[in-house]
């Protein structure tokens, strides 16, 4: 039926003379048709994505007792979470751990994967068999605990034998604590194989125009390089600062949120919650740390375009008309 | 000063020689064409001059300079590539400004020639789209403006309106020749097209397999081709070509197939004298086949040659028709009139007479002009 009232439409506009048909819209048919393409993917988001967080959110309202009437007390678990000053440390730690966590393995592969593409074809290979060695996360973890040990670790033998450097806290220091803790993600260099198949992906004539137009490697680097791995970029940052806003494994297994909470992230103290039984105080912080990464990632949004190729936003738009000079 | 000069280029990929021992100069202000079939070595040429590939062999001087060691950022060439190679994440005022932006050309006069460049091109209400934005036409032009915006000693053009259909390229010859008037500086054109060479050219260089074939003005090609590749390469339609046996029948020399006998001019004995009684190519430009009635020099037995009508083709000369030869393996060749064949002529047989003074003749194993030698 409702081809017919399609068809119908059609031959009304042809009866009018029209010879320029307006798109039809999206027939009843096909509306349902995309929803049906849709439904997977709904109900699996639904299922795994939202009915945790909206069930944590029912949960962060009651006093969640397993034993007792369960009762609802509204925003007091919010309330007693805002003025805990744990919760105010452990959000610092996180963003700390972040921070670091995303200049070293972030940032850092996208450059290597750019001088790497520079390199000779063979020495280019030998680097990537050395930096992509399949580790297991957790394994791997636990050998850093080992390596970074204050009496028998490897990295105290290089500080304090090879460097003739005093003795080096690693672990047992607030300070050093989250850069040791981020450390070994850079040898992991996981996005580094992205960002070179997608530098590998750009043609090759956009550097020979830009060679012939007299950019130097810098300029090539800034002016396609960066941009045409935009999209790519632009995914992994989100990723990275959503992982990183969670971490939690490390910690546990390395240091437990030592020493005196300078790596208790925001995941590790609701960890100790749930250990203590407070699943309203737990839920109500997973959905502080919810919204404040979310609000993240909407900023970004807002603020940054994926698509380097798409007609230029607002910002773009005001930013060429200022390098463009005055008309 | 501003001549750039190529003396015995060869560049080899592996064992696969693109460029094969070639050698020309483009004078300064001249507008030279490369052209050969897909395959034959240009585009190598053009990127062995803007140094994007590295000379196996050979000589290139910008003026006195050799450059074969110059870095194509150096090299200050201006290239326009065949996919137009503008970048898709900048703006068209970028895209333009690019190449003065490299070299730290003041902003004010950035800004300038830019402007100049894309008023002159037509795209001025265009500069803040990106190029996915614009029509390839205009993409084109944006590779124009960006070539025109500095002053480069050589400028390059790889196939640049390859991909634009018949009614832009027009347009868009104009406005490379607008360039190429404006510059005043050596520029070497690349096409597969022969008559757009022929309609860009002041010179054109006719390559093969690696090989240069000849170089020269249009005319001299057409008329005076060297070998049988330029003879069947440049003109449309092609040359028709012939077995012919060359004979001296008393004082007369003919060409002589199974379809024909034509009594060659007598001017060409000398030349000839060599090659009588062994079997030629003989090369007749359509246009050398004339309608009797109609020929511009006398009729006879010794130079008609006789066909039957296969297909007539309007066009805006005449027609081209197409025809077959009368012997036991016919051959198929064509005519072009500067009148309309009427279609009743359709599957009859015609007498057409041949402008004898205009045919080329060619060794067969040499494939050399026998009357237009080096
Ligand atoms: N980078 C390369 N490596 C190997 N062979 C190449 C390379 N570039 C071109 N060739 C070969 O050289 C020949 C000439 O290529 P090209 O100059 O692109 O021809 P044209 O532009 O006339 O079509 C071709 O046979 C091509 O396969
Ligand atoms: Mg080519």
């Amino acid at each position: 039926m409702a081809s017919e009232s399609e068809v119908r439409a059609v031959q009304e506009s042809v009866a009018v003379g029209r010879t320029a048909v307006a798109a039809p819209r999206l027939s009843g048919r096909r509306r349902l048709e995309s929803w049906l393409f849709l439904l997977p993917a709904v109900l699996f988001q639904l299922n795994w994505g939202w009915y945790p967080l909206l069930a944590a959110f029912a949960i962060s309202l009651t006093n969640a007792q397993f034993r007792g009437p369960v009762q609802f007390i509204g925003l007091d678990s919010y309330v007693r979470m805002w003025d805990d000053p744990l919760v105010a440390q452990a959000f610092k730690v996180t963003a700390i751990y972040a921070g670091l966590s995303i200049v070293l393995t972030f940032l850092v592969p996208i450059i290597v994967a750019i001088l790497l593409m520079e390199m000779p074809r063979r020495a280019m290979r030998w680097m990537m068999i050395l930096w992509f060695l399949p580790l297991s996360s957790i394994a791997s973890t636990m050998l850093f605990r080992y390596l970074y040990n204050a009496q028998y670790g490897l990295f105290e033998w290089v500080a304090t034998q090879v460097l003739h450097l005093p003795p080096q806290p690693f672990l047992n220091s607030s300070t050093q604590v989250n850069f040791w803790l981020v450390f070994p993600g850079l040898l992991f260099f996981g996005p580094g194989l992205i960002y070179m198949a997608t530098l590998q992906g750009i043609p090759q004539s956009y550097y020979e125009a830009a060679e012939v137009e007299g950019a130097g490697f810098w300029r090539k680097i800034w002016t396609i390089s960066l941009p045409r791995m935009r999209p790519i970029i632009s995914m992994m940052l989100i990723f990275a600062l959503i992982d990183s806003s969670q971490s939690f494994e490390q910690q546990q297994i390395m240091t437990g949120g030592g020493p005196g909470g300078a790596s208790r992230t925001v995941v590790l103290y609701l960890y100790d919650l749930l250990q203590y039984l407070r699943y309203n105080d737990a839920t109500a912080l997973g959905v502080y740390l919810f919204l404040v990464v979310m609000a993240l990632v909407v900023i970004y949004r807002v603020f940054f375009t994926d698509d380097p190729d798409a007609p230029q936003g607002r910002l773009g738009k005001l930013r060429s008309r200022h390098g463009g000079g005055e008309s | 000063m501003g001549r750039v000069t190529v003396e015995n280029l060869v560049k080899r990929f592996r064992e696969k020689v693109a460029v094969d021992d070639v050698s020309f100069e483009v004078n300064d202000g001249e507008f030279l064409v490369l052209v050969g079939p897909s395959g034959c070595g240009k585009t190598t040429t053009l990127r062995l001059l803007a140094g994007l590939e590295a000379a196996t062999e050979g000589e290139i001087r910008f003026g006195e300079r050799v450059v074969n060691r110059v870095r194509p950022r150096d090299r200050n060439v201006a290239m326009v590539f065949q996919d137009y190679a503008i970048f898709p994440h900048m703006t068209v005022y970028d895209n333009v400004a690019y190449g003065l932006r490299s070299r730290r050309t003041p902003r004010a006069l950035t800004h300038r020639r830019v402007m100049e460049a894309t008023r002159k091109f037509r795209i001025e209400h265009l500069l803040w789209r990106k190029p996915r934005q614009l029509s390839g036409g205009e993409r084109q032009r944006v590779a124009l403006s960006r070539a025109m915006v500095r002053d480069a000693e050589l400028y390059l053009y790889d196939e640049p309106l390859s991909n634009l259909d018949a009614q832009l390229r027009h347009q868009a010859r104009e406005d490379v020749l607008a360039l190429h008037e404006e510059k005043r500086r050596p520029s070497l054109y690349v096409t597969h097209d022969q008559s757009e060479a022929m309609a860009l050219g002041d010179r054109i260089a006719v390559m093969r397999d690696g090989r240069l074939e000849q170089i020269g003005t249009g005319h001299e090609l057409y008329e005076r081709p060297r070998n049988l590749f330029v003879a069947f390469f440049i003109g449309t339609p092609s040359m028709n070509l012939f077995d012919v046996e060359l004979r001296l029948e008393g004082e007369r020399l003919v060409a002589s197939s199974g379809a024909f006998r034509l009594r060659l001019p007598d001017e060409m004995r000398p030349v000839l004298a060599g090659h009588v009684g062994k079997r030629l190519r003989l090369g007749i430009r359509p246009e050398d086949l004339h309608v009797p009635r109609m020929a511009p020099f006398p009729v006879n037995q010794e130079n008609t040659l006789r066909g039957v009508v296969n297909v007539i083709e309007p066009t805006s000369a005449g027609s081209t028709t197409y025809l077959s030869t009368l012997e036991a393996e016919p051959r198929d060749f064509v005519a072009t009139f500067k009148v309309r064949m009427p279609s009743t002529y359709l599957d009859k047989e015609v007498p057409l007479a041949v402008n004898a003074r205009n045919v080329h003749l060619f060794d067969p194993e040499t494939e050399l002009s026998l009357l237009h030698g080096a």
